[in-house]
């Protein structure tokens, strides 16, 4: 499979996924709106929540990164330029992605 | 990256002033916006779930961040923006698998679009109103 190809299927798929994770969170964030400290760490810690709100970091991070990088190569002319954009969105995006992913963990952990 | 010459020979998008604003285009482009407003509020949850690690005093500053009115409003417009890219992403999904690609289906599922965007949203800020007050 073609890198284009991947690129394509991979941002439908991350789209899939983020049509369930995205309306559990923006639900979520309703419900735990006027909750506490303790609450917030209570509820990320319910297993269901801490897979879900993981899951969400990874796909969405993923089809933003994809996203984006459409975004770029359609309306940035210079080919260098372009090309940081993209890299460094990529990278920053797998940053993001790991660092959420750490956090979760660690307030599974230490909480 | 592999097919190095094939992206760099890409054409770039025409320029969207030289078209009339018709509600397929229109809806288009917005799809972009709202997916690059998207990710910013992707950046916004990652640093609840960030702050919410640091412990309770950094915890406090997205406390006060997101529940003053600017917060708020945030909220609401990454609502608007979410609800808008899902329902017109559906639209996308559709249109990969052949369905509804006609100029009539395509311009009733852009209605259906907006409207389905504007539902959700004025039920989820009506939901939120009620929470604050």
């Amino acid at each position: 499979m073609s890198s284009v190809v991947k690129h394509w299927k991979t941002q439908r798929y991350s789209a899939l996924a983020n049509l369930i994770l995205a309306i559990w969170l923006a639900i979520s964030l309703l419900c735990i709106q006027e909750s506490s400290f303790q609450e917030t760490i209570e509820w990320l810690k319910s297993p269901i929540n801490s897979i879900f709100i993981s899951l969400f970091f990874i796909t969405s991070f993923l089809h933003m990164r994809l996203g984006l990088q459409v975004v770029i190569e359609d309306y940035i002319p210079n080919i260098l330029l372009r090309k940081r954009l993209i890299i460094t969105i990529n990278s920053l995006s797998w940053l993001l992605t790991i660092l959420s992913i750490v956090s979760v963990v660690k307030i599974i952990i230490f909480n | 990256m592999k097919d190095k010459r094939t992206i760099d020979s890409r054409p770039l998008s025409p320029h969207l002033q030289i078209y009339k604003p018709q509600i397929t285009s229109v809806l288009s482009i917005s799809h972009r916006i709202s997916g690059v407003f998207l990710s910013l509020g992707l950046i916004a949850i990652f640093f609840f779930i960030f702050l919410l690690a640091m412990g309770e005093d950094s915890y406090l500053v997205w406390k006060i961040f997101s529940n003053s009115i600017i917060g708020e409003i945030i909220l609401f417009g990454w609502v608007f923006a979410l609800s808008f890219h899902m329902f017109n992403g559906i639209r996308h999904l559709f249109w990969d698998y052949n369905i509804g690609l006609s100029l009539a289906a395509s311009k009733w599922s852009g209605i259906i679009v907006c409207l389905a965007t504007l539902i959700t949203s004025i039920v989820y800020g009506i939901i939120l109103l009620g929470l604050i007050i």
